[in-house]
């Protein structure tokens, strides 16, 4: 074994000689890495963000929003805008729903916003002071507006962090005017940057304003895109939501098979549901990582296999100066377990970078998986070691002679 | 040196049927000699020489190589006795591409177990006359040089016996026959030397000549040296150096 020591050099030599060759291994063992781990990487990331979301939500929030049930043929019609879900329904689920800790109600629309000589349209949302405190979601600078100014119908705006970049530059809006549809808003606060949500979309560019003012002075409905419930405990959730369900119903007096004009949603529900999508993409991912680990540890094998045979004579040569069969096995099996080794370090390189790139253009969190890394980088070294110690053997088990006299 | 008892080899083709190329051969060659094993093309001298050279076992009889049977030895003996006792010499080189003369020289020291003296590989280059050429890579040298970097790998472990096997078959004539003298020179230093050739003039330059017809020895009888006819050639030049 030790005298295998001095087979090194000329080996080195070798893989140097032999450019082409030699990168064409190293590239095809890079890609198999990079490919596993950017793609692991990649799924990490978008399973980190659905935790992330769970973390903001709280696992005790209801969602009642205003909306056509899908699932009929007929009115499949879901950008219509239902105006069915109005303040005596939310007065009536307050009363009748057991355990709730806060609520608030939720209308939107998108208009035009005007600060200085800057302007952009963008969706402003009008919710009870509540709302921020269901969302997890704080301040980066400034207040919130209070009950007293939601009650009052105060024009006052917190904006997001998107906003006060595109409206404010780096001055602080706190205290600055905003026209919404021309009508003046004074900012009261700055939200902390949140990223994008799992669809892409992002409420770092919304503005929010107290419900009413957003109903009577901007908006100018009676009716409501959603509520949202925070019960005492997620033993509450099944019960509330069949009951708000038949409550509804019976307020809209809907009668049996229409469908219903609303749709309840547990969080929980919503978010598992995108936990076990996020899974089955990060299984699907983790195959097609496996699978491009698989073609790399092909293509070694392959240029291992066209080396072995171009150099029969050298075998044979070889052997005849003495070379003992094992000899001719670590020869070649180093040859390509080097390449291998290179390829693979290089890829794991390049996969940081790539997933590094993706992340930033997906907006997902970066998430470098080094258990998922480490397990990518001895999968690829021993399946390409593997591989390449096929031909190896086939190179070690050459009749010398016939070899000799191999054209 | 070497001691060939009754040896009979017989391949096997592809179907099963026998192809004896070896019939019943029994030799002795003494140390210091320089005999050529000339024979035409298919009589079985390839066959002989690689069982002279460790590479392939006879079918049946013995071979003893400095007293020991080495006929019944396992590939990884095989492998020793040939990289410390045996030095190869081959028709086409069989030089390593892309690779240096001194390199190659070095490759049998890789099998031998012993450290890799680039010295010593540098002396025998200088020896085949080639100091010159130690760095160039086997392709920018001529077939007659190639020759010679391969003669020199062959001394590399200093075995007693050098095999070569139609050295001369793939140069044009004048440049064979300095190689031949190179070789000639080689044996007269104590070397001994086993050649094989199709070539009545290259067989000349041995003191002894086994001639083989169908796998059995036909004659075996010594011969007056040829005289040295290309003194002033490039090669013998080289050689005196
Ligand atoms: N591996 C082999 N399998 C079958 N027949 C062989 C093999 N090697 C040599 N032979 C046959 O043995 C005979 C002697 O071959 P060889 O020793 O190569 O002759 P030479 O070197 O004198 O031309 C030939 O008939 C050849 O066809
Ligand atoms: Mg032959």
């Amino acid at each position: 074994m030790d005298h295998w020591r001095r087979l090194l050099p000329g080996i080195g030599r070798q893989l140097w000689r032999y450019k082409l060759r030699s990168g064409l291994a190293i590239v095809c063992a890079a890609l198999g890495v990079a490919g596993a781990t950017t793609a692991v990487n990649y799924a990490s990331g978008g399973r980190e963000q659905v935790l992330t979301q769970i973390r903001r939500l709280g696992s005790n929030v209801l969602t009642i929003s205003a909306e056509q049930s899908r699932g009929v043929a007929d009115r499949a019609r879901t950008g219509a805008i239902v105006t069915t879900l109005v303040p005596a329904d939310y007065a009536a689920i307050l009363r009748e729903t057991a355990g709730v800790v806060r609520s608030s109600a939720r209308v939107s629309g998108s208009l035009r916003l005007k600060a200085g000589y800057l302007s952009k349209v963008a969706p402003v949302v009008g919710v009870e002071p509540a709302w921020f405190g269901m969302k997890s979601w704080e301040l980066a600078e400034g207040s919130l507006y209070t009950g007293e100014d939601e009650k009052r119908s105060a024009r006052l705006a917190v904006i997001g962090a998107t906003v006060a970049r595109d409206l404010y530059g780096d001055d602080s809006p706190v205290g600055e005017r905003l026209f919404i549809n021309r009508v003046p808003f004074d900012v009261v606060g700055v939200l902390r940057e949140r990223g994008a949500g799992l669809d892409g979309s992002t409420e770092d560019g919304q503005v929010y304003v107290p419900l009413n003012t957003a109903m009577r002075r901007l908006l100018n409905v009676d009716y409501y895109g959603a509520i949202l419930l925070e019960l005492d405990g997620p033993p509450r959730m099944p019960a509330a939501t069949r009951d708000i369900t038949a409550l509804l119903r019976e307020r809209h007096r809907m009668t049996e098979h229409r469908p219903d004009d609303f749709r309840v949603l547990s969080q929980t529900d919503l978010i598992s549901a995108q936990l076990a999508s996020a899974d089955r993409l990060s299984f699907l991912v983790r195959w097609i990582g496996r699978s491009g680990l698989a073609v790399a540890g092909l293509g070694i094998l392959a240029i291992a296999w066209i080396t072995v045979r171009d150099r029969t004579r050298e075998i044979g040569t070889r052997r005849a100066l003495g070379a003992t069969a094992p000899d001719i096995f670590f020869q070649f099996a180093a040859e390509a377990g080097l390449l291998a080794v290179i390829g693979a370090l290089a890829g794991l390189a390049i996969g940081v970078v790539a997933s590094r790139i993706l992340a930033t253009q997906a907006g997902l969190p970066l998430v470098v998986d080094a258990g998922n890394a480490a397990v990518a980088l001895g999968l690829a070294i021993a399946l390409n070691l593997t591989f390449a110690s096929w031909p190896a053997v086939r190179a070690a088990r050459m009749d010398p002679i016939r070899a000799l006299r191999h054209e | 040196m070497i001691e060939l008892e009754h040896v009979v080899k017989t391949y096997q083709r592809e179907d099963g049927t026998p192809v004896p190329a070896l019939r019943d051969i029994t030799c002795r060659i003494g140390a210091g000699e320089f005999v050529t094993i000339r024979g035409s093309s298919g009589s079985g001298k390839s066959s002989l020489l690689n069982i002279l050279g460790c590479l392939d076992t006879p079918t049946s009889g013995a071979y003893r190589l400095g007293g020991e049977d080495v006929s019944r030895y396992t590939d990884q003996e095989r492998s020793a006795v040939r990289a410390r006792r045996i030095g190869f010499v081959f028709q086409a080189f069989n030089l390593l591409p892309r690779t240096t003369a001194v390199e190659n020289v070095e490759v049998p020291a890789l099998y031998s177990g012993g450290d890799v003296d680039r010295g010593k590989a540098l002396a025998l280059l200088k020896r085949v006359g080639l100091a010159e050429r130690s760095n160039h890579f086997v392709t920018e040298l001529s077939g007659g040089e190639q020759q010679r970097v391969a003669i020199a790998r062959a001394l590399m472990n200093s075995p007693p016996l050098l095999l070569a096997d139609e050295p001369t078959g793939n140069l044009d004539s004048a440049v064979g026959d300095s190689i031949m003298e190179l070789l000639t020179d080689l044996n007269r230093e104590g070397l001994t030397i086993v050649l094989v050739t199709h070539d009545e003039r290259v067989a000349s330059y041995a003191a002894r000549e086994l001639l083989i017809r169908d796998g059995v020895l036909a004659s075996d009888r010594a011969q007056p040296r040829r005289p040295s006819l290309h003194a002033a050639t490039e090669g013998a030049a080289h050689v005196v150096g």
